[in-house]
C-alpha cells in the first residue's frame, strides 16, 4: 500500500537534516555520526541516566568531570536548572557507550586536546578551571566560521559535545517542560491553534 | 520439512491486513463471503501504546525497563538488496492493520488531472479509470473512517462533501498561508484522517500529537480498529497471524488454487487452498510473491506473461528545509501537537496558466513540524551559534519560529526501475529475496529545481530565514513511503498486469488491491485512494462471485 508521511520517516528525515547541518565543510565524519548517535539514543538512555545509581560506563572520573563541566558550559542553570542538573553528563556517556570504537575514541581525544589546551592556557585541566576560565578556551572553537587550522580538533569535539548536550538537555523535563514552557498536556478537547491576533 | 496440507477451500483468501487487505477483508465478509486473511505479524498490542505519555514520562517508564510497541519490520529478519550505488529506504510493518497503524494520515482525493496524466502528456499508460468511477467509494471511505479538511476544493482536489472540521492552523502555518496567498501559490486546510469529531463509535482525535506511535483510543483509521473487529463480527472472517505468505499457488490451467505461507514462530510451511486471492500485501511485498509465483503456465512470475510486473516502480522525491521566522522568535511556547501532522497543504499548481516548467506532472507540499516541538529540541537549534546563557535564550526564542516546507514530486514510471527476486539470496524460509534498482531522471531533476525555487519563493515572502539549506538535495529514495506502479492496472493486457477492477488479465481469479496496481504515483498520499479502489474491487469480486464467473 504506502502509507502516508509515517512518522518514522519524519525522523529519518529530520536526521539527515540536522546530521547536514552539523556536517560544515571541515567537520570530520565521526561529528556527525555521533550527533545522529546521541539522537538516536534518546529513549534508550533513560533507564541509565535516571537509574538511582550510576556510575559512568566510558568515562573516567576526571573525564566525567570534565563532560560535566563542558555540557554545563554550554547550557548553564539560569532561571531553570542547566545541563549538570539535568544529568546530560550521564547521556554523553551512555551515547559514547553505544557509538562504534572510532568514534568513541575520536571523542576521548577530542577532551584529552581540550584538557591540554586548557591546561597550556589556565593552567589547570578543565574540570578544574572556572567557568570564565573555560569560557576564554573554548570561545575560539565555538566561533563561527573556520577558525584556526591548529584548533581543528578541539572545534570537531566542541561542535559534537554541543550537539550532544542540546539534544541530551532538551528531552528532558527540565529542558522541555522547566525551560521551553511546554505544558505537557497529552489529551486536549479542543485545539485552538494560532490566536495571535497579527498572526490572522 | 513436514507440509500440511488443508483441505478446506476458501471462498476468498486475502493476504495482508493493512489499508488495501484489510478492506478487502472487510467488505467481502460483510457481504456473506467467506474470507481466510493470512497476516504476517501479529496483533499489536494497544496496552503497550504509548500514546498519552510526555517524552519525560515515557522516560521514566523506560528507566522502569518497560518498552513500549515496536511497529517497524526489521531487515535483520527480512532483508532486502539494492545496488551499492542506488540504495532505497523500505518501510514495513508486518502485523494486523500494516502501516495504517502509525501511517502520515494525509489523505487527498485524486483528480481526473492525476487519473488523465497519461492521456494529456502520453508518458507511459493511463489510469483505466477515471474520477467519476472511483468519487462514489471516495465518497463511503471518508464517511468510513473520519478525515478532517476544509472546504476548498478545487481541480487538484476535489470531493470535500464529507470532510470533517479541519483544526486551526498554528502560528507558523498562518504565516505561511499568508506568504503563499501573496504569491498566489494555493494553500488549503490539510486533509487528514484523524477524527475531529467522534465517528462511527470512535471517539474524536484528542490532540496528543503521538499519531507516531499508534492510537490507543483509535481516532484516526488503522485497519485493526476499524475493519478487521467488524469483518471478524460477521464470523465470515478467520484471521490467521503471523502467516507470511511466499507463493501463490497454482493448477496445470495456470489458476490460483491456493496460497503457500510459512509460519513467522515456527517456520513450518503450510499452505490454504482457496477460489479467488487477493493480494493486498503492500507494493513490494505483493510484487514479490508474484515473482515469485513461477510454474510452467507462470515462468515469468503469475500473470507475467507481459513482463510488468515488478517494473515501473514509482515513488515520490522530496524536498526538506527548515529556517524560521523572526516575526514568531521570543513567542511563548505553544501546545502544538494538534493533530501530530501539518494543518495546511500546498496542493499543486504548475498545471495553471503561466505556472509551467518544461517537465510532466507535479509536487504538492506539506509543512510537519512548523509548530514548538514536544518531544525534543528543534533539529535547527544546533546551528544557533555560540554556547552558555545567550545559546540557551536563543533556543528557547527560536522554539516556536521554525517551520519545514516538504515538497513531494510525483516520479514517472520507467521499465528500468524495477523490483526483482534473488533466487541465489533466500530469506529464513528458503524464499527468494526482494531486489530495488530505483533511480530518478531528468524530469524529476527539472521538477526538483522548481520546488527549490517554490520554497525560496514562500520562504522570501514569509520574511522567513532558510537554515543550513541545500538547494535540490533530495531526500532517500523510498524515504515518502508510497511505492507504487509494479502491478499496474490497465485496458492493455499488453502493457498492464491488472483490469480496471484490480484483477489479473491473465489470471481471473487472482486480484491485487494495494499501491502496486497504481499507473502512477501522483504527488499525493495513496492511501485514500487505496481504500477506495479495494473497496470497488471487492465490490466487482463479490458480484462475480454471487454470478457464479469466479
Amino acid at each position: 500500500m504506502a502509507t502516508s508521511e509515517t512518522d518514522v520517516n519524519r525522523r529519518r528525515a529530520l536526521t539527515q537534516l540536522v546530521a547536514g547541518a552539523v556536517g560544515v565543510a571541515s567537520m570530520p565524519l565521526w561529528v556527525d555520526s555521533l550527533c545522529a548517535q546521541a539522537r538516536a539514543e534518546v529513549d534508550a538512555a533513560q533507564g541509565v541516566v535516571t537509574a538511582p545509581t550510576w556510575t559512568p560506563s566510558v568515562l573516567t572520573a576526571p573525564q566525567n568531570e570534565a563532560v560535566m563541566a563542558l555540557t554545563d558550559l554550554i547550557i548553564p542553570a539560569t532561571d531553570t536548572p542547566g545541563a549538570k542538573a539535568a544529568l546530560v553528563n550521564r547521556f554523553v556517556d551512555h551515547v559514547l557507550s553505544t557509538a562504534d570504537a572510532r568514534e568513541r575514541s575520536e571523542f576521548i581525544r577530542g577532551l584529552a586536546w581540550l584538557d591540554d589546551r586548557c591546561r597550556a592556557r589556565v593552567g589547570k585541566d578543565v574540570a578544574g578551571a572556572t567557568a570564565a576560565e573555560l569560557t576564554d578556551v573554548v570561545t575560539p572553537l565555538a566561533a563561527e566560521g573556520a577558525g584556526a587550522a591548529a584548533d581543528a580538533p578541539g572545534i570537531a569535539f566542541f561542535r559534537a559535545i554541543k550537539s550532544m548536550t542540546i539534544t541530551g538537555y532538551y528531552t528532558t523535563e527540565i529542558g522541555l517542560r522547566l525551560e521551553l514552557g511546554d505544558d505537557g498536556r497529552m489529551m486536549l478537547g479542543a485545539f485552538e491553534g494560532c490566536t495571535h491576533p497579527e498572526h490572522q | 520439512m513436514q507440509v500440511i496440507t488443508q483441505p478446506k477451500v476458501y471462498p476468498v483468501i486475502v493476504i495482508g491486513s493493512g489499508a488495501s487487505g484489510g478492506m478487502a477483508a472487510w467488505n467481502l465478509t460483510r457481504q456473506g463471503i467467506d474470507v481466510v486473511l493470512l497476516d504476517a505479524g501479529d496483533k499489536f498490542d494497544r496496552s503497550k501504546y504509548w500514546t498519552h505519555a510526555t517524552p519525560w514520562e515515557t522516560q521514566a517508564r523506560l528507566a522502569r525497563g518497560e518498552k513500549p510497541e515496536t511497529f517497524f519490520l526489521d531487515t535483520t529478519e527480512q532483508p532486502y538488496f539494492t545496488p551499492n550505488d542506488r540504495p532505497f529506504a523500505l518501510t514495513r510493518v508486518w502485523g494486523h492493520g500494516g502501516k495504517t497503524n502509525v501511517w502520515g494520515r494525509v489523505s487527498l482525493r485524486y483528480s481526473d488531472i492525476d487519473f488523465k496524466a497519461g492521456d494529456r502528456d502520453g508518458w507511459e499508460i493511463p489510469w483505466p479509470i477515471s474520477y467519476k468511477d472511483i468519487a462514489p467509494y471516495y465518497d463511503q471511505v471518508e464517511q468510513l473512517i473520519g478525515v478532517n479538511g476544509g472546504p476548498d476544493d478545487s481541480d487538484v482536489l476535489p470531493g470535500s462533501k464529507y470532510l470533517q472540521p479541519p483544526p486551526a492552523p498554528r502560528c507558523g502555518e498562518r504565516l505561511l498561508q499568508k506568504a503563499m496567498a501573496t504569491l498566489s501559490i494555493p494553500v488549503v486546510a490539510g486533509r487528514r484522517a484523524n477524527m475531529t469529531r467522534s465517528t462511527n463509535g470512535f471517539p474524536a482525535c484528542h490532540y496528543c500529537g503521538n499519531c507516531g506511535n499508534g492510537c490507543d483510543t483509535a481516532s484516526f483509521f488503522c485497519s485493526a480498529d476499524h475493519l478487521l473487529p467488524f469483518a471478524i463480527k460477521t464470523g465470515k472472517l478467520e484471521l490467521r497471524s503471523n502467516a507470511v505468505a511466499a507463493r501463490i499457488l497454482t493448477d496445470e490451467n495456470g489458476r490460483a488454487t491456493g496460497v503457500q505461507y510459512f509460519d513467522r514462530r515456527t517456520g513450518s510451511e503450510q499452505q490454504v487452498r482457496g477460489k479467488v486471492v487477493v493480494l493486498g500485501a503492500s507494493c513490494v511485498d505483493s510484487t514479490r510473491i508474484l515473482l515469485n509465483s513461477k510454474s510452467s503456465r507462470h515462468p515469468n512470475g503469475l500473470g507475467n506473461g507481459s513482463d510488468v510486473i515488478g517494473r515501473y516502480l514509482c515513488e515520490q522525491i522530496r524536498l526538506n528545509a527548515r529556517g524560521y521566522l523572526p516575526a514568531l522568535e521570543g513567542t511563548a511556547t505553544r501546545n502544538d501537537r494538534g493533530i501530530g501532522g501539518e494543518h495546511i497543504y500546498m496542493p499543486r499548481f504548475n498545471h495553471r496558466p503561466g505556472r509551467g516548467r518544461a517537465y510532466l506532472r507535479g509536487f504538492g507540499a506539506q509543512f510537519w513540524n512548523t509548530w514548538s516541538t514536544w518531544n525534543g529540541p528543534q533539529p535547527g537549534s544546533e546551528q544557533i551559534p555560540g554556547f552558555g546563557a545567550a545559546l540557551k535564550k536563543q533556543i528557547k526564542r527560536r522554539h516556536p519560529a521554525w517551520f519545514e516546507i516538504h515538497p513531494f514530486g510525483e516520479a514517472l514510471p520507467y521499465a528500468h526501475n524495477r523490483i526483482t527476486v534473488d533466487p541465489k539470496r533466500v530469506d529464513r524460509y528458503g524464499v527468494p529475496q526482494l531486489h530495488i534498482d530505483y533511480h530518478i531522471g531528468e524530469n524529476e531533476r527539472k521538477m526538483t529545481e522548481h520546488m527549490a525555487d517554490t520554497i525560496e519563493e514562500i520562504v522570501k515572502a514569509a520574511g522567513g530565514v532558510l537554515v543550513n539549506y541545500k538547494r535540490g538535495d533530495l531526500d532517500a529514495m523510498g524515504s515518502a513511503i508510497h511505492e507504487h506502479g509494479t502491478c499496474r492496472m490497465g485496458t492493455d493486457p499488453k502493457r498492464s498486469a491488472l483490469t480496471a477492477f484490480n484483477q489479473m488479465h491473465e489470471v481471473k481469479n487472482v486480484f491485487v488491491v494495494d499501491g502496486s496496481a497504481f499507473p502512477t504515483a501522483t504527488e499525493k498520499n495513496p492511501t485514500l485512494t487505496i481504500l477506495s479502489l479495494s473497496w470497488r474491487a471487492t465490490d466487482y469480486l463479490a458480484q462475480e462471485m454471487k454470478r457464479g464467473n469466479l
